[in-house]
């Protein structure tokens, strides 16, 4: 094995602030049954499933109640019921990512009976072909960052054209900690379900990228894998986005990815810590993934705290009593993720975290405090080391003003783009100027929006330059 | 709640304006509102959806907290008559933007507070009232022409000074005051309006600059250039010491990059530097060369302006060499001593080229043709 002593990163960024509410630390607990389960068949990246099951049917957890029509050829995961109980009702739902997608809404019995699959006698012999059928069987095949489908079965790739599998054990996100505490917590399931992703994608090299702020686990990743040639462990700073695809490949093998392709384009499969031990669940314990560890975490929630959620748990189910006021709800990401209104909007395999914020508060002279409590790309604010959490409202921090081309979104952009053009040139139509300086080279990480003065909505406008084109082309 | 009555008044008096089709001054209320509240009472609407505590307040602050001392010092150095001038162009500065601003209804920014403190502090301490005024509403006058802060070529607080260089060259170069000197004057300036009271001791024949373009007179030491102490001067440029502290606390904040200003210094000090082993007679050395004149101020406070300088990395080192190597070839062979200010209007000009030009490869590889 081959371990790199030196810390790497990459240019741009931001280290972000401990917010309040941020569950860190805090150990993975299992959250209450709910009573229904919205379960859409869209699940993260992949296409939609059909349904296997009708109204009025029973199910057992584990049950699959969708999977690709034979003759489709789109990526796609088999969908399974999350508790066992009646399908009440099946119907076009919001989607928590957007758009809408066709959804099972079951409703409990309260017995929780499982139906598991078939546990191979010895997986560590069994093929790539057959370990990557389980783990398709399994719907591990749809998880990660932008639920990318983890095996061929399912996969844009072909099995011969990916050479390194990827594993992404740095989590920069904010307030996203339930993966984080999975490795603590999991570690043994995880270092065997990294072994059996790799067998499944036919032996080829192993990079883990492990945030340095984790020495423990560093340790014992070397101990357990010392002597394995596969495998490479790369410690990273704990910048965000480090964990993006881009960033992470980039970062680890000084590949580029091509504008609008994804890392399967340059052979990397990138995998999380859930997947892995998901991975694991699904080979030897059979289960399928229908459970993932999920942070409620965020300045107006009571208690945040790390879960084991069940698939298409309501998110109202996570945040019952938990509310200290009206919060903003948001799912999975506070910098690139979507609001929800709907308290019933449903956790899925690719969500990491359910936030509530605090709504913007009033205060007399802002800009006169020295901001101890303040989390800022600039200096322009003392934050003192004992104060442990930074203020996280939804706030705009200032009053929307022009571009003065201070260049702090130049300096964040982690793809090193100009996002200040980009966004000028997408919100006034200037489509193929914005392409002409790699518009499609932005993974919209929101970190220029995040740190703009002027507070101008630039993820925003670079998202919807991007619709545009792909609507035009 | 305090905060919200006081939110309240301003909600209505606004919309009593604008029922009453006062639109400029429900306006001017609405600026003051969001100079009070600091936009904490705005939401993000879209991702992300918490931002950073910075905002433009806090931003164009920065410059305004490191000047200061600047500010407080040229009032010990050249009498209350500074202070004057400074309030001056403040009053001329906002009711001509709050004009603009009510005309055209755009909102009212806060560079301008930057710039009129900017524009008073480049000022000689003698300069008569009725010009600091002219001044300042040429340079706030100009800049709303363009559109107001943001949409500006010209940095305002230069371009005034310019202007005022130009209509008024006797009086913007030849009339000096011999600064209060902490060494012998006790309290200074703090006990006087100008330094005119010491009669015609208070006369000084030339800023250091223009002390090394005329043989006849000494060159002040390194001593006297560094703390201002008896340097006669700009108002805010006197004492080189405040400026430089006053620069790595902007460079600290992040809110100046040093890819303009320091570039800018040291590729003015290296050039002045290599042309005076060529001709001595028209160029200082390096140390000289930075110390004297706006050098430092200008690279610190007014260079780095934002909205007239380049946003991408390569086009801020391209600018600060510009202006660095612009100044000690236009302060040697032109007949203006202090070239700082033609410099950095002429690196205006290539900044919307720089922007459009020196954009960075972005880190991604072409597209890719999709099955």
């Amino acid at each position: 094995m081959a371990v790199l002593g030196s810390l790497k990163t990459f240019k741009g960024g931001h280290y972000f602030g401990l917010f309040e509410g941020t569950p860190r630390g805090k150990r993975l607990q299992a959250a209450p049954l709910p009573a229904k389960v919205i379960i859409p068949l869209r699940q993260g990246f992949s296409a939609e499933v059909a349904s296997t099951v009708k109204e009025g049917d029973y199910v057992r957890t584990g049950q699959v109640i969708g999977r690709a029509e034979p003759n489709s050829t789109k990526p796609s995961t088999p969908v399974h019921a999350s508790i066992s109980g009646k399908v009440t009702k099946i119907e076009k739902r919001p989607h928590p990512l957007g758009g809408e997608a066709l959804s099972v809404i079951i409703e409990s019995d309260g017995k929780d009976e499982w139906v598991k699959l078939d546990r191979p006698a010895n997986y560590e012999k069994l093929p790539p072909e057959e370990l990557g059928k389980i783990l398709y069987e399994a719907g591990v095949t749809s998880g990660g960052q932008a639920g990318f489908p983890t095996v061929y079965h399912s996969a844009l790739a072909t099995p011969e054209k990916i050479r390194y599998l990827i594993i992404n054990a740095v989590e920069t996100e904010p307030f996203c900690e339930a993966t984080d505490q999975l490795l603590y917590e999991e570690f043994d399931k995880f270092v065997n379900g990294l072994k059996i992703l790799r067998q499944a994608l036919g032996n080829v090299q192993v990079h883990i990228g492990l945030g340095y702020n984790k020495p423990r686990i560093y340790e014992e990743l070397i101990e357990r894998l010392e002597y394995y040639d596969w495998c490479t462990i790369h410690q990273l700073r704990p910048k965000y986005p480090q964990g993006d695809d881009a960033v992470l490949v980039r970062t680890l093998l000084g590949i580029l990815l091509p504008q609008r392709g994804y890392a399967t384009d340059v052979g990397c499969v990138v995998q999380d810590v859930q997947q892995c031990v998901a991975a694991y669940e699904a080979v030897v314990e059979g289960k399928p993934f229908v459970e993932r560890v999920v942070s409620v975490a965020g300045s107006a929630i009571k208690e945040p705290g790390n879960y084991r959620v069940r698939v298409g748990t309501p998110i109202g189910n996570l945040l019952e009593n938990n509310l200290k006021s009206n919060g903003r709800i948001v799912l999975g990401s506070v910098l690139r993720g979507q609001a929800q209104g709907d308290l019933d909007a449903p956790i899925t395999r690719e969500t990491p975290a359910v936030i509530a914020l605090r709504e913007a508060e009033r205060e007399l002279f802002p800009v006169a405090g020295p901001g101890f409590d303040r989390d800022s790309f600039t200096g322009a604010y003392l934050s003192l080391p004992w104060v442990r959490y930074k203020r996280a409202t939804t706030s705009l921090n200032g009053n929307p003003r022009p571009c003065v081309k201070c260049g702090y979104c130049v300096d964040v952009c982690p793809q090193n783009l100009v996002p200040a053009l980009l966004g000028e040139y997408s919100a006034n139509g200037l489509l193929s100027e914005a392409q002409d300086i790699d518009l499609f080279a932005c993974i919209e990480c929101g970190l220029c929006a995040y740190v703009c003065p002027s507070k101008i909505p630039l993820l925003e406008q670079i998202r919807e330059g991007k619709r545009k084109i792909l609507q035009g082309a | 709640m305090v905060k919200d009555r006081i939110y309240n008044i301003f909600e209505r008096v606004h919309h009593d304006l604008e029922t009453r089709g006062l639109k400029g001054l429900a306006i001017l209320v609405e600026g003051v509102k969001d100079s009070v509240f600091g936009g904490s009472d705005k939401t993000a609407r879209q991702a992300p959806y918490i931002r950073d505590a910075i905002g433009m307040q806090r931003y164009m602050g920065a410059p305004i907290v490191a000047c200061i001392p600047l500010a407080l010092a040229s009032i010990y150095f050249y009498g209350w008559r500074s202070l004057a001038i400074i309030v001056l162009s403040y009053l001329v500065g906002m009711a001509v933007e709050f004009t603009f601003c009510a005309i055209r209804r755009h909102e009212i920014t806060e560079g301008l507070l930057v710039t009129c403190m900017l524009y008073a502090l480049s000022l000689p301490p003698t300069l008569p009232f009725w010009m600091v005024a002219v001044g300042i509403a040429f340079a706030i006058g100009i800049k709303e022409l363009f559109g107001g802060s943001g949409y500006n070529i010209f940095n305002p607080a230069i371009s005034g000074r310019a202007f005022l260089l130009l209509a008024f060259p006797s009086a913007m170069t030849t009339r000096w005051y011999v600064p209060f000197n902490p060494l012998t004057d006790g309290l200074g300036g703090f006990l006087h309006w100008s330094p005119a009271v010491k009669g015609l001791d208070a006369i000084a024949k030339a800023t250091p600059l223009g002390a090394f373009n005329s043989p006849d007179i000494t060159n002040p030491d390194l001593f006297t250039l560094l703390t201002g102490f008896g340097r006669a001067d700009v108002l805010g440029a006197t004492s080189a010491i405040l400026v430089i502290l006053g620069g790595l606390y902007l460079l600290r904040t992040r809110v100046i990059d040093w890819r303009v200003s320091i570039v800018m210094i040291v590729s003015a000090g290296v050039t002045s530097q290599f042309l005076s082993f060529v001709n001595p007679e028209k160029f200082p050395d390096g140390i000289y060369a930075v110390l004297s004149g706006g050098l430092l101020f200008a690279a610190f406070l007014n260079a780095t302006d934002p909205v007239t300088s380049p946003m991408t990395v390569r086009g801020r080192w391209i600018f600060g060499i510009m202006l660095g190597v612009l100044t000690i070839l236009g302060r040697g062979l032109t007949g203006y001593a202090e070239w700082v200010t033609f410099s950095i209007l002429i690196g205006n000009m290539f900044t919307p080229l720089l922007d459009r030009f020196a954009i960075p490869k972005s880190f991604s590889a072409p597209a890719v043709q999709k099955r």
